[in-house]
């Protein structure tokens, strides 16, 4: 509490002398809150969540200021949860304080970064800091960033620091060199390069080895390690290729010995039985690379990635969306609609050999075909190898100023079990047809609606969604959707489940770059990804109140 | 361009890719953490309050995981499964024939925090960075730790089990080995094994329908925080606390255990000092 007094001492000091100074000060700032009012039913949220059985009513809000002057850039951000259900669903979480502080200047060649940073390198395969709100993502690296232009071309990047936890600091150190170039080569500069080279060190503190130790310590002969590295070294080479019409992109990654924890593998316990999960010593690696195609009206994209081992976190112990000091790319559509975005399959760390393809192509201006394949699998497994593949359809048709349509269809087979740890739930099949039109009365006035059905016999079985937006332009929006259980599955027990309807209603009103929004919101029990990245969400029922703000 | 500006433009890369080079290879030399296998000494005794429920998938490998741990700490481990929370709820998982819920697990779950994922446990009621639900992979290091502190208060059991009347009668004693302030409190709980009914196991596959349900919490002889016996302790000081209880129907003795353990209570710490346990019936 102390530092922050003195750092807010020092930031507003300087603030005020260089603005007598007579340079232009220039203050920025945005906010984003969300609250929610609880509303307990019986039939969809589970009991024993306090905020529906005492707490009624959780926040979370992120404010965030900006001051720039002379050169020097300082910037702070303020977070609230209260009661908030972001760090873990069932439970609620309150905390509050500065989530965020820097200063920055640049001197000539050099810029330098202190204080929380987001940063990455390369596509983010060995580093990483970034912030993802709604799954409480947040790890900035705490400390020093430099950055220097060796030429107008050619970048070098140092860090220093120690990976954000929620308020406090995970206690090994990272540091972390990057450099970035770009090369022109051939007649008239058609072809470039981007090459790159980055290089992360972790180091352990004594505590984590200790900790780390003292459960190793308990391993039996079968799977003992008899030492264990302070210092995990993660490399990686990557490149852009752009030629014309084409664009390759490649990236492989190489990390040391490290202990990380292996979900999948087996331990023999003292007792003699047999037991799934347990630390190993081991190196890993990633290989990335994607190729595309644009021109004509025609694009093609294909991506490549075979990950293995490549766990890589601030703390040994920590798991899920907590500690990840890097960012593996996710190898599957990001699809935006209600159903079709149900069953995202998470980036596997320890094993995943994934492909992708995308093909668009407009016919005309007016019409244009997308069709995307992604086959997701885990060769160094046993069971569970073949995890996830979809095919996702769309065709775009459009009258000028006056409608557009968008409809597809989508097939996914997805293992839940796996991906949702759900013992014996079987592989999800399902057949998703969409169609989303919209519709302009007028140059203010239009209607939006969505139509989609998922027909799949796993799971909660067979849904049908439908939305209508009418936006009056520039300013309000109205909502109004329902997420109908149509046909529901047949449970463990022999019974049908029930058909329930997860209604939304809500209204958006903007104004400049104000957003304030009111939706009551039913919503089912799923899984919710950000780039790969999932955590399983309970039911919610009540009330949504968003505002946000850019200052 | 010329020489020199080729030395010019190409000097930064080579220091670069110098820096680069010792920021890799100073990972190549480096003093390795040696491990070595734990042997337990000394008699503080560690309590693990394992959360768990009929519905809960993962939470068996937890409870192989703390028959591991007795089994290489049979003389400094006590522990207890609480069926509480979510997944112990029949309401939704109506799986078997029991409710092996207690008031008591309710109570706890609550008041050591919920857990944020399973297997998840406590142990010594004593946070680890912050967290007082420790994963499975932090229990062992977690006891190990806890172990290797002597115990500042010592403890024993005695109890008389009448198998006529099913009454059970428990004296718990206790001495100071060091100078404490705050308040002290006694728990004391009743567990019982070999409870036949079923539970999810993903390991297994899905629902086992005769799993063998182990240190099941059935009932505490003490309020479930605790009950308040002294407001401090100094070195020699010596307490004894008796409660009785006449055994459930449904309860079969020879399978129970009473657990007893005292803690400090300072606010929202309340780490346990040290524990003790013994068959319930001879």
């Amino acid at each position: 509490m102390l530092l922050y007094r003195i750092l807010t001492l020092v930031v507003f000091s300087t603030l005020s002398s260089l603005v007598y100074s007579q340079e232009q000060l220039s203050l920025s700032g945005s906010l984003d809150n969300n609250t929610y009012f609880y509303i307990y039913d019986d039939k969809i949220v589970p009991p024993g969540i306090p905020q529906y059985e005492r707490q009624q009513i959780g926040l979370d809000t992120w404010l965030s200021l900006r001051a720039q002057i002379a050169g020097f850039d300082f910037g702070m951000r303020y977070d609230i949860f209260e009661n908030s259900a972001l760090l873990n669903p069932t439970d609620s979480y309150t905390a509050q304080g500065i989530g965020r502080w820097y200063a920055g200047k640049k001197i000539g060649k050099l810029s330098l970064l202190g204080g929380y940073i987001y940063d990455q390198f390369g596509s983010g395969i060995i580093f990483r800091a970034y912030e993802e709100r709604p799954q409480l993502i947040d790890n900035a690296l705490v400390g020093l960033k430099l950055n220097y232009q060796l030429t107008p071309n050619w970048t070098l990047k140092g860090i220093a620091g120690r990976q954000k936890d929620l308020f406090g600091l995970y206690e090994s150190v990272l540091t972390g060199t990057n450099i970035d170039g770009f090369v022109t080569v051939g007649k008239k500069d058609k072809i470039s390069i981007a090459p790159g080279f980055g290089v992360i060190h972790k180091t352990l503190s004594d505590d984590q080895m200790e900790a780390l130790a003292g459960t190793l310590a308990q391993y039996t002969p079968e799977d003992f390690i008899d030492s264990v590295p302070y210092n995990t070294v993660a490399m990686s080479v990557y490149n852009t290729l752009s030629a014309g019409r084409f664009s390759w992109y490649a990236e492989g990654a190489y990390k040391t010995e490290e202990v990380i924890f292996d979900n999948y593998a087996t331990s023999t316990l003292w007792t003699g039985v047999k037991s799934v999960g347990k630390f190993n010593l081991t190196d890993g690696y990633v290989f990335y690379t994607t190729l595309s195609y644009a021109g004509g009206g025609l694009g093609i994209s294909g991506q490549y990635k075979r990950t293995s081992n490549f766990n890589f976190r601030a703390d040994p112990f920590v798991t899920g969306n907590r500690g990840m000091i890097n960012f593996l790319p996710p190898m599957s559509r990001v699809n935006t609609y209600r159903l079709t975005s149900r069953y995202a399959p998470a980036t596997q760390e320890l094993d995943e050999q994934a492909l992708q393809l995308d093909v668009r192509y407009a016919i005309s201006k007016n019409l244009s075909i997308l069709v995307n394949y992604a086959h997701i699998t885990r060769p160094e497994a046993e069971t569970h190898s073949n995890i996830y593949d979809e095919v996702f359809t769309q065709f775009t048709l459009k009258k000028p100023k006056k409608w557009t349509m968008i409809s597809g269809v989508q097939y996914q087979r997805y293992d839940q079990e796996l991906y949702q740890g759900k013992a014996g739930a079987p592989i999800v099949k399902a057949i998703t047809p969409y169609i989303d039109f919209l519709y302009k009365f007028d140059q203010k006035k239009s209607l939006r609606t969505e139509v989609q059905y998922m027909a799949t016999k796993q799971d909660y079985g067979s849904w049908i969604y439908g939305l209508a937006e009418f936006s009056i332009s520039p300013h309000w929006l109205f909502e109004l959707s329902d997420m109908y259980n149509i046909a529901p599955s047949v449970k463990e027990d022999g019974k049908k489940g029930e058909k329930l309807h997860y209604p939304t209603a809500g209204v958006v009103y903007s104004s400049g770059s104000t957003r304030y929004s009111l939706r009551y919101v039913k919503q089912v029990e799923g899984v919710v990804c950000s780039g790969g990245i999932c955590r399983l969400e309970p039911a919610f029922s009540g009330v949504k109140l968003n505002i946000s703000a850019n200052f | 361009m010329s020489n020199r500006n080729k030395y010019t433009a190409y000097l930064p890369l080579l220091t670069s890719g110098v820096f680069l080079l010792c920021l890799v290879l100073s990972s190549c030399y480096e003093q390795q953490k040696v491990i070595e296998p734990f042997v337990p000494s000394g008699n503080h005794v560690v309590l693990l309050e394992e959360f768990t429920g009929k519905g809960c998938t993962n939470c068996p490998k937890g409870s192989r995981e703390l028959e591991n741990l007795l089994t290489q700490f049979p003389n400094n481990l006590v522990a207890v499964s609480l069926h509480a929370g979510f997944f112990a709820n029949p309401q939704f998982f109506p799986l078997g024939n029991y409710d092996l819920r207690t008031d008591e697990g309710e109570l706890l779950i609550n008041y050591l925090s919920l857990p944020i994922g399973y297997p998840s446990g406590v142990v010594n009621r004593t946070p680890v960075s912050g967290d007082i639900q420790l994963g499975l992979n932090q229990w062992a290091s977690a006891i190990t730790s806890a172990i290797q502190v002597p115990p500042a208060i010592e403890l024993s059991i005695v109890r008389t089990y009448d198998a006529l009347t099913r009454q059970v009668v428990v004296t718990v004693n206790g001495i100071g080995k060091e100078v404490l302030e705050g308040e002290i409190r006694l728990s004391i709980m009743l567990t019982e094994s070999g409870i036949v009914d079923a539970q999810d196991d993903l390991e297994a596959g899905g629902i086992v329908l005769d799993y063998v349900h182990k240190h099941v919490l059935r009932d505490m002889l003490t309020p479930s925080t605790g009950a308040n016996i002294l407001d401090g302790i100094s070195v020699g000081q010596t307490f004894s606390q008796t409660y009785s209880k006449t055994l459930e129907d449904i309860w079969v003795a020879d399978d129970m255990e009473i657990i007893a353990f005292v803690s400090l209570v300072n606010g929202s710490n309340f780490p346990v000092l040290q524990a003790a346990t013994v068959h319930l019936a001879d």
